[in-house]
């Protein structure tokens, strides 16, 4: 969300434009758009549509888990941490099982997460990078899986799209910063070498200079976001488990929610979550759509138009 | 009421009438929209909206990371005395009222900035601060703010009359540095005695937390003009719930008089500024609330 968040405001009246429909620029934050006698007051990417709790409850990482897992909603374990000494953090993750995954209560676009913490010593070198920036964070049971964002409006699923960390294909040839170095051409945002991909290959027992063979996957992240080299796919959304949808407009209706998207992490989604113990990581009341619009490799280019036209339940 | 409701957890409650549902997050209403909750969450921000829809604000700009030169222009601009305020600010930390000069606003902006690098300057108006509550399009309470203050019996030190009246208030009156200004200012200190009658404010803020008091108004001597711009601004942010922040030096008289103006919009406005108010108190204004919110004849 967080650095091109007044792009909503010409994207959504762009798509406005194109489907002939009036709207009003109220100043660079704010606008109104206009259907027959029903107009929808936007907020950047926000639509009015959702009301002042269910958008508070859900700025509120812990509290949305809490609510969702007191419905019978899948969410992992997890719990908030403010002022409480470490000793008593790494007592909670010991109670609900390495690996685990820490992040800030109020965060956007995957800012402080650390994901796949083994131990107790790499827990207390991430608490200590989060807990420096952000007041209260969260840890919580990680999960193998892929992040998968299921965005609804009112009664329709718009998009589900697959989000890949950062990752490169061998060629059997190229080292892997070499594959780094090429892949970056094409991304909007590169592929950065940090602490954070220097584990990730430490973990796959390798480093910079070891060649894939060719065709081989290797992950270099863990968080999926597009500002970190990451990557999507719209996947078609015949092939998702009824049992996802179902579970997330349950969710939408819990929460008051007429617009959302939900981040699904699972192993696989053509199985039920049931089947692979995936769960509901984030709810999102006023959900981007450059994930759907800017997949690389099957963009849903007109995604705003359609958002539009179920927010205003045009047939 | 009658009504039935669902505690869904400490801070979450669904109340339910026929088919209609309200629910509340702390003091949040889903009566009131996402869009409508960050316009008036930002103060920067509803005095833009509200200035663009031709009701009355006072002239402010905010600042980020101030370059004290940018700061004193624009004071310049608008002409002192101003307001400086943190954005980020709660229970009026921060602020300081009244600034007439450049060495003031030097010391008013490095007290707003320990609380958020965020700063906001605005046009001050020396008025009274009113509370105004409207659920489901009807006007519920004025309620007027006043700040600490004491009056004086013909015997009793300064000191004593705020001891004495510490034992009646639910937050205490501290003897800052805000309220040694004051004094200086009124040319008496803590030992004078004050002649019976004699109203001494201690605070140029009315702030509940800060010692100050409050007031339920007649809603009949209210001037409609005003009545009618508080109305228009809640329509105008499509908000079923509000409580507006009205400086006025009489509200008995229209604002294009008064020249008074809206600082403040709270989507989640807490009732109880009205239910304990010192004078008159509403004591059944959520049940008005609730009625308002739900269209109950």
């Amino acid at each position: 969300m967080k650095g091109h968040v007044r792009d909503y405001l010409n994207i959504y009246t762009k798509a406005a434009r194109l489907m002939g429909l009036k709207y009003k620029i109220i100043n660079s934050y704010i606008y109104d758009i206009y259907y027959k006698n029903k107009s929808i007051r936007f907020f950047q990417a926000t639509p009015d549509v959702n009301d002042s709790t269910a958008h508070a409850l859900t700025d509120r990482k812990h509290h949305t888990n809490l609510f969702l897992e007191k419905k019978g909603i899948p969410v992992f374990k997890q719990r908030g941490f403010f002022k409480e000494p470490i000793t008593e953090m790494v007592r909670f993750a010991s109670k609900i099982g390495y690996p685990v995954i820490i992040k800030p209560v109020q965060g956007y676009g995957g800012e402080g997460i650390i994901a796949n913490i083994q131990n107790p010593s790499q827990l207390k070198n991430a608490i200590k990078t989060t807990k420096s920036k952000y007041p209260v964070i969260l840890i919580e049971n990680f999960y193998h899986g892929f992040d998968h964002r299921i965005l609804i409006c009112r009664d329709k699923v718009l998009a589900v799209t697959k989000r890949f960390p950062a990752m490169v294909r061998g060629d059997g040839k190229s080292n892997i910063k070499q594959l780094i170095d090429k892949k970056n051409k094409k991304l909007p945002h590169p592929i950065t070498v940090g602490q954070e991909v220097i584990n990730k290959l430490n973990i796959l027992k390798m480093n910079l200079e070891s060649i894939p063979r060719k065709g081989q996957e290797v992950f270099l992240r863990e968080r999926a976001n597009a500002h970190l080299g990451g990557t999507t796919y719209n996947l078609d959304i015949k092939t998702v488990h009824p049992d996802y949808i179902k579970i997330c407009k349950k969710a939408m209706t819990e929460l008051n929610l007429v617009f959302a998207g939900f981040d699904f992490m699972t192993s696989d989604i053509t199985k039920s979550y049931r089947q692979t113990g995936g769960a509901i990581t984030e709810v999102n009341d006023n959900p981007g759509i450059y994930m759907q619009s800017r997949s690389a490799d099957n963009p849903i280019t007109d995604i705003a138009q359609k958002v539009l036209k179920e927010l205003f339940k045009i047939k | 009421m009658g009504l039935k409701y669902k505690i869904q957890n400490s801070f979450l409650v669904d109340i339910f009438y026929k088919n209609d549902k309200v629910r509340f997050y702390f003091a949040m209403c889903s009566k009131n929209n996402a869009v409508a909750h960050i316009i008036t969450k930002y103060k920067h921000m509803t005095n833009d909206f509200l200035r663009r829809h031709n009701i009355p604000v006072f002239p402010q700009k905010k600042f980020k990371q101030a370059v004290f030169k940018d700061v004193i222009n624009y004071c310049k601009e608008i002409k002192f005395p101003v307001v400086v305020k943190p954005v980020g600010s709660l229970c009026g930390k921060g602020i300081t009222v009244d600034v007439k000069n450049a060495a003031q606003l030097k010391k008013a902006v490095i007290q707003a900035e320990k609380i958020d690098k965020n700063i906001i300057i605005e046009k001050f108006y020396s008025g009274w601060d009113h509370r105004i509550l409207i659920a489901g399009g009807k006007l519920l309470a004025v309620t007027k703010r006043f700040p600490a203050m004491v009056v004086g019996d013909g015997h009793s030190s300064v000191k004593k009359l705020i001891a004495n009246k510490n034992r009646k208030l639910p937050k205490p009156i501290n003897i800052d540095e805000e309220v040694q200004d004051r004094l200086k200012k009124e040319k008496v200190t803590l030992k004078s005695v004050l002649p019976a009658g004699r109203i001494l404010y201690l605070r140029l803020r009315a702030n509940a937390a800060l010692g100050g008091t409050t007031e339920n108004l007649d809603i009949s001597k209210v001037h409609p003009d005003n009545i009618q711009i508080c109305m228009k601004a809640a329509k105008l942010l499509h908000l079923e719930l509000a409580g507006l922040d009205l400086m006025s030096t009489d509200i008995s008289k229209s604002y294009r008089e008064t020249g008074a103006g809206i600082t403040e919009i709270n989507d989640n406005p807490a009732t109880d500024i009205h239910q304990t108010a010192t004078v008159n108190p509403i004591n059944n204004i959520a049940e008005q609330v609730l009625r308002n919110l739900f269209r109950i004849k």
